[in-house]
């Protein structure tokens, strides 16, 4: 009877050992093709200048990967982070989209379609809030146990480029959560410290190898959050990291320039943003990072044109960023337009 | 015949209607956000313009991280409106800038302050100056008020849970933005010093320790973390202060006749707006962060606010018409107070 006993037992924890096994097996493996998905597949991704396509992958597969990666015991926090940063671009376009009707119904007096419109746009911004909040969540837990350090106190040492770039874009997208949570009437609940956090965060990683982007998010918080700017040069910081950003095909901190001067109403300076973004003489775009490039336009485009659309009725003409309907063309030097007219 | 005189009346309805819509001129409005454009003032705003344009005015919105210049900007005639905490307000209407006059909403019931019946207080307060029966009150001279929301209670954060009662409060270094006389009115009454202090560096000044009590909505707690000033030690204390609200002023000679009263019933309908915001920073900080005070120091604060508050209304800082309705509400809401049976306040 006694020996039964001990044989079941031995049985149950046999059984319970090989399916341990298995799932550690499993979970290796799962791990190991995170690990090249990460290291392989998503380098030539980022070398794809296409948003519109990079948002909807992510959106319409991050179900597949992110589900199917954790049934097998893996941890696709890092690769959940950068899908989710990708897909906030989609629901932030349709959102600007609804803000655009806003704004040209509401010039045109058309009380019903515009506040519409804004609803539309605050439900928009409640869904980018949330992925936004999550990617940052998830970066952080993940980079956290695998560096043991206290983001926002202490600083990790990168093993990889991979793990530095999602620190970054994830840090970015908390910062963008808290701004478009505050713009959906604060549907969501980001916690608002996730701001100086950031800030601190930013420091960690080195602004000449990132395009200008860890100062010039920096900055974005300097010039918003109260006492933050005192002792620092929130404008010139922008200048420095437009030309770090400038000369590596980068343009992420124009943007944040832009977005920094429309905060406080700085109607010349974001101007001067867009201008500058137009201007970039023998620009050329990363191509190791074209998807970061090119989402820094589609972003810089969506800010001109909430600022066409306000001012003029329609969103920034075709070929027509940095350059606005009240500025003169200057007649090229030596012409004179009575001479061209005799 | 018959179709004639329809048709004359026709067109005459078609010119009345006309001459009755107001033609919309560009109005210029002064917002104070602390997070300028990004903001929860400025956001709200943004609706409000919509809203305005059928009272028939056309808003052209623009923001000011800084208080003081939106209001000097105002003031000077370069914006037509201005939208700011009732610290700078009051200067443009007393009776509506008294509503977050120290204590004049706090509700308290056993020894407690009833935070949901502190809130029905400002809420009642707010319909009632929304009301065109309020409009001379809610005019003075060539301003009126044209809304007034909720920005919260103001509660003490405190460096050490030992100061836990008004006598502690003395020789305390307490943190005082120089523009608002009811601040420096308390802080000298408690036998404190105060320690001069703006937006901008009050949450610094508590973090570092330079001061030990500061004043602030829940809304200061995430975005300033404040947490840091409380460190393991400190806490807030669950007892408001006041009640801080956001006021909307215009210069009436540039609005349509009717629109001040309009717009302060549009705002009266977004209370529950406003109050989702601040519920959502109150349940940020967590339960361990709060303290709440004995019963018989809840009476101490109580009366300490309600003398305060009667000498900065004999001062001129306060209204005294203002503090008799917040008081008639406050006894609308809860009966049983002690207070209710006597005449001060009235």
């Amino acid at each position: 009877m006694i020996k039964a006993g001990i044989w079941r037992v031995l049985a149950i924890s046999g059984v319970v050992a090989v399916a341990a096994g298995c799932a550690s097996v499993e979970r290796g493996a799962t791990n190991l093709a995170i690990n090249l998905i990460e290291r392989r597949i998503i380098p030539p991704q980022l070398e794809i200048d296409d948003v519109d396509m990079a948002c909807r992958f992510a959106t319409a597969n991050f179900p597949l990967i992110s589900g199917g990666t954790r049934a097998f015991g893996g941890d696709p926090q890092l690769l959940e982070s950068l899908l989710l940063v990708s897909s906030a671009a989609c629901s932030e376009q349709r959102a600007v989209e609804e803000e655009l009707r806003y704004l040209r119904a509401s010039k045109q007096n058309n009380i019903e379609e515009a506040q519409d419109a804004r609803i539309g746009q605050k439900r928009l911004l409640e869904v980018t809030a949330r992925r936004q909040l999550r990617a940052y969540d998830a970066m952080r837990n993940k980079l956290e146990a695998k560096y043991n350090f206290q983001y926002g106190e202490t600083c990790p040492e990168f093993e990889r480029d991979f793990d530095e770039l999602s620190y970054l874009l994830g840090t970015v997208a908390g910062l963008q959560a808290v701004v478009n949570d505050i713009a959906s009437q604060q549907m969501v609940g980001v916690p608002t410290d996730i701001a100086p956090k950031s800030e601190r965060a930013l420091k960690c990683i080195s602004n000449a190898k990132w395009w200008g982007v860890p100062n010039a998010a920096r900055a974005v918080v300097w010039s918003i959050l109260p006492g933050a700017s005192e002792g620092k040069d929130v404008w010139g910081t922008f200048r420095l990291s437009m030309l770090i950003g400038e000369r590596q095909g980068v343009r992420l901190s124009h943007v944040m320039y832009g977005l920094s001067a429309l905060a406080v109403g700085d109607t010349p300076r974001f101007r001067d943003a867009t201008k500058r973004f137009a201007n970039v003489k023998d620009f050329k775009p990363s191509q190791q990072y074209a998807l970061v490039e090119s989402l820094s336009g589609a972003v810089m485009t969506n800010l001109s044109d909430r600022y066409w659309s306000e001012n003029v009725g329609t969103r920034t003409p075709v070929g027509s960023m940095g350059k606005y309907w009240d500025e003169e063309a200057a007649m090229p030097e030596g012409m004179n337009v009575d001479d061209l007219l005799n | 015949m018959t179709m004639k005189i329809k048709a004359i009346t026709a067109a005459l309805g078609v010119a009345l209607m006309a001459s009755a819509s107001p033609a919309l001129a560009k109005q210029k409005v002064c917002v104070f956000d602390i997070l300028g454009a990004g903001g929860d003032v400025f956001n709200l705003s943004k609706d409000y313009v919509l809203a305005a344009k059928g009272l028939g005015a056309d808003l052209h919105l623009e923001a000011f991280t800084d208080e003081k210049i939106a209001s000097e900007n105002f003031k000077t005639g370069q914006c037509d409106m201005l939208v700011a905490t009732s610290f700078r307000t009051r200067a443009y209407n007393s009776v509506a800038g008294s509503i977050d006059a120290l204590g004049a909403a706090s509700v308290v019931k056993d020894g407690k302050v009833d935070m949901p019946l502190s809130y029905e207080v400002v809420k009642r307060t707010i319909q009632l100056f929304a009301g065109d029966k309020a409009d001379a009150l809610m005019t003075q001279g060539n301003y009126q008020v044209a809304g007034i929301f909720p920005f919260g209670a103001a509660f003490l954060y405190v460096k050490s849970r030992d100061i836990n009662s008004v006598e502690k409060l003395a020789g305390k270094k307490i943190a005082s933005f120089d523009y608002d006389s009811a601040q420096k009115e308390m802080i000298s009454k408690v036998g404190a010093s105060p320690v001069s202090a703006d937006i901008s560096n009050f949450g610094a000044k508590f973090n570092n320790g330079s001061v030990d009590i500061i004043a602030a909505p829940a809304a200061a707690y995430k975005p300033l973390e404040l947490y840091k000033g409380l460190g393991n030690s400190g806490a807030i204390i669950r007892f408001p202060v006041a009640v801080l609200t956001y006021q909307l002023i215009v210069n009436k000679s540039k609005f349509p006749e009717g629109f001040a009263q309009k717009s302060r019933d549009y705002w009266a309908k977004k209370f529950p707006a406003g109050m989702q915001i601040i519920t959502n920073a109150e349940k940020g900080i967590p339960n361990g962060a709060w303290m709440d005070i004995p019963a018989a120091d809840s009476v101490k604060y109580t009366i300490l606010l309600r003398e305060s508050r009667i000498g900065l209304a004999k001062g001129g800082s306060y209204d005294p018409k203002a503090l008799n309705i917040m008081k008639q509400i406050r006894c609308s809401v809860n009966r049983a107070d002690s207070e209710c049976a006597t005449k001060t306040e009235l």
